[in-house]
């Protein structure tokens, strides 16, 4: 049994007849057509490598941008503006001046941001809303302004939505999150 | 060496003038290439998702640092420390919290020494708890201060220190009934039907506040803070000790030195008329008032088995008076389970004789096994001006106000029920109200965050630096 089976894999490795230009011919179409496929992606890939870069450069900045209001936002004493597109905070900010240069250990602010145009800009003033600022675009290309909810309203919310919706060239990528309120006199604490 | 190169040389030379063998080399290169390029696009997912973990796994950190501050709260709430300071500072820890969800959290807490530390005021303790919660190698570090609430002060510790109505199991609010200051239950508050309540509102351990059919909730007393934080807390009712004073007292003033004014008949005390004939509109140490007339108190204890009051009738307390009515348990009073022991009808009332402040404390002894009740209907007041500190303190009695009726004080019972239009109004002084011969135990203060502030992730030499 043995010994057949090894003669046949012998007589194999000897054949040279037969099927090996059809195979050759098979393999080479094969080949051609997986190679075709892989060069299609490959440039397709290749040619929207930038606009998908910017995408992803984009979202992650709008990442960013929505991590620091919510973090504002968690942490914050009251919400003296309130509306869709402007929203102030009066919460605490790691900095030894309000509007001043980083620090260590946090002191009380106001932070507004303004969202109109298809960005959102981010202003830090004393609590009472003297001395702002300049004024810092945290985050652009917003197919809305439209991006504070409040629950259960606008007067007096414990709980702040942020939707921020990116333009993208097709249909729009909306990145959502929101936090209640800890530091407020009905945000209950932790 | 030589002869081994020549074998090598032959075999590659055979190889390559031979044409079989070349379909699976080719299929194998496809297959590699495949994989490959599955492999790319699996790796670029992988990027794109792994910003989204990231902020999951924020988010749990972050709640299991939370919950690291609660665990220490709940130390401080039950009157213990959560470990032993070990820094100038004060600062204890860490302490290995409770896991949460798959991550751990790490908290450290100290007593605040000072007023300036505390940022609050003067009158209240404070404590903070830095906690690390972490899950899955996201770590947060949060900052929290507590505060005990500025009512909790030495001089109030009377049952109605921090709310003026009280029942030890549900609370209803029913037809555009009022509550006009903070109330406290055991267990649900029920607003229904333009109902409201006006002050700040405490439920029991799992319960909540219900509000249905345009009742509303309002934070403060003028109703006008809508609101919809409740607290939770368990509600102890001590009860009450009589001590002798169902031998010991003022009865024997009644129609002797109390006097009725209007028909003496329509008086009737302890089985006999004001007119001194015996009648059975009214039982043992039972005091009933009919008709327009009216009946001055002026001693300092009374003990009674029953008030009625009917048809514009009132009870009155002499200018000056500090008044406590012990209302004895019905078994004493030989009563049926369901009895009212103070029943006020069709616009009676009970006040200030000249419209002075007075106190008037009205304290039930009642039953385990027997119900009591207490019930003011049809326009009838607790009141005066509402500067008087009117008390009814029934902590096994079920009370209901009814159609009008006015209770101006601080009112405790079994439960309380409030239907067409009723009200109650804090009166000054009520919070201060002791029961006499019950000494309240000592309850450790309760404190509650004020102050949230998140980290940077890790702790450098003191627990709260970079916060």
């Amino acid at each position: 049994m043995v010994a057949g089976v090894g003669r046949r894999a012998s007589a194999l490795r000897r054949e040279e007849g037969g099927l090996t230009l059809i195979e050759l011919l098979i393999a080479a179409a094969l080949g051609l057509v997986v190679v075709g496929a892989a060069m299609t992606v490959f440039v397709g890939v290749i040619r929207s490598e930038p606009r998908t870069t910017s995408k992803v450069t984009a979202i992650q900045e709008a990442r960013v941008t929505v991590d620091r209001i919510t973090r504002e936002l968690r942490q914050g004493l009251d919400t003296p503006t309130t509306s869709p597109s402007q929203l102030a905070i009066i919460t605490y900010v790691k900095a030894a001046t309000c509007g001043g240069a980083a620090a260590s250990s946090s002191i009380v602010c106001r932070v507004t941001y303004n969202c109109a145009g298809g960005a959102c800009t981010r202003v830090v003033s004393q609590p009472n809303g003297s001395a702002p600022g300049p004024a810092t675009q945290v985050v652009g290309g917003l197919a809305s302004s439209s991006v504070f909810s409040y629950l259960p309203d606008a007067a007096e919310p414990t709980y702040v939505g942020v939707s921020l919706a990116l333009e993208t060239g097709g249909e729009p990528v909306t990145l959502g999150d929101g936090v209640a309120l800890r530091n407020t006199a009905d945000g209950g604490g932790v | 060496m030589t002869a081994s190169v020549g074998r090598l040389l032959m075999g590659a030379r055979a190889r390559l003038s031979s044409e079989a063998g070349f379909a699976v080399p080719t299929v194998m290169l496809m297959t590699v290439a495949a994989l490959g390029m599955a492999g790319v696009m699996v790796t670029t997912s992988i990027q794109g998702q792994s910003g989204t973990v990231r902020d999951q796994g924020g988010k749990s950190a972050l709640a299991v640092a939370e919950s690291g501050v609660s665990q220490a709260l709940l130390y401080y709430n039950r009157g213990t420390a959560p470990c032993t300071p070990s820094t100038a500072e004060g600062w204890c820890g860490p302490v290995t919290g409770m896991s949460v969800n798959g991550g751990s959290v790490n908290y450290w807490a100290r007593i605040l020494s000072s007023a300036e530390q505390c940022g609050v005021g003067n009158e209240v303790e404070c404590v903070e708890i830095v906690s690390v919660g972490a899950v899955n190698g996201v770590t947060r570090r949060i900052d929290v201060m507590a505060s005990t609430l500025p009512t909790e002060d030495s001089s109030s510790k009377g049952p109605f220190a921090t709310a003026g109505v009280l029942s030890y199991e549900d609370m209803s609010l029913d037809s555009n009934a009022v509550i006009h200051t903070g109330t406290a239950t055991n267990g649900y508050l029920r607003l229904k039907s333009n109902a409201k309540q006006c002050g700040q509102a405490s439920v029991g351990i799992g319960k909540k506040l219900e509000t249905s059919a345009n009742a509303q909730y309002h934070s403060n007393s003028s109703c006008t803070s809508p609101s919809s934080t409740v607290l939770q807390q368990e509600l102890t009712l001590p009860r009450v000790e009589q001590s002798d004073a169902a031998t010991n007292n003022d009865n024997s003033r009644l129609f002797a030195l109390d006097q009725v004014s209007g028909t003496k008949s329509d008086a009737c005390w302890n089985g006999k008329t004001a007119a001194g004939k015996s009648t059975s509109a009214c039982g043992a140490r039972e005091l009933r008032v009919d008709n327009n007339s009216a009946v001055t108190l002026g001693g300092k204890i009374y003990s009674f088995c029953k008030l009625t009051l009917r048809s514009n009738s009132a009870l009155y307390v002499e200018s000056g008076a500090n008044t406590t009515i012990y209302f004895d348990s019905p078994e004493a009073c030989f009563q049926s389970s369901g009895v009212y022991q103070l029943d006020l009808q069709s616009n009676s009332r009970i006040t200030s004789a000249s419209g002075d402040p007075v106190t008037i404390a009205m304290l039930f002894v009642g039953s385990e096994t027997k119900q009591t009740r207490i019930l003011l209907n049809s326009n009838t007041e607790v009141d005066g001006p509402c500067e008087q500190n009117f008390v009814i303190y029934a902590p096994l009695s079920d009370i209901t106000l009814n159609s009008n009726s006015k209770f101006c004080g601080a009112i405790a019972g079994k439960s309380i029920h409030m239907d067409s239009n009723a009200h109650i109004w804090s009166a000054k002084g009520t919070e201060s109200f002791n029961l006499p011969g019950v000494e309240l135990p000592e309850t450790p203060a309760h404190y509650t965050p004020y102050r949230f502030v998140e980290c940077s992730p890790a702790p450098a030499t003191t627990p709260n630096d970079g916060c």
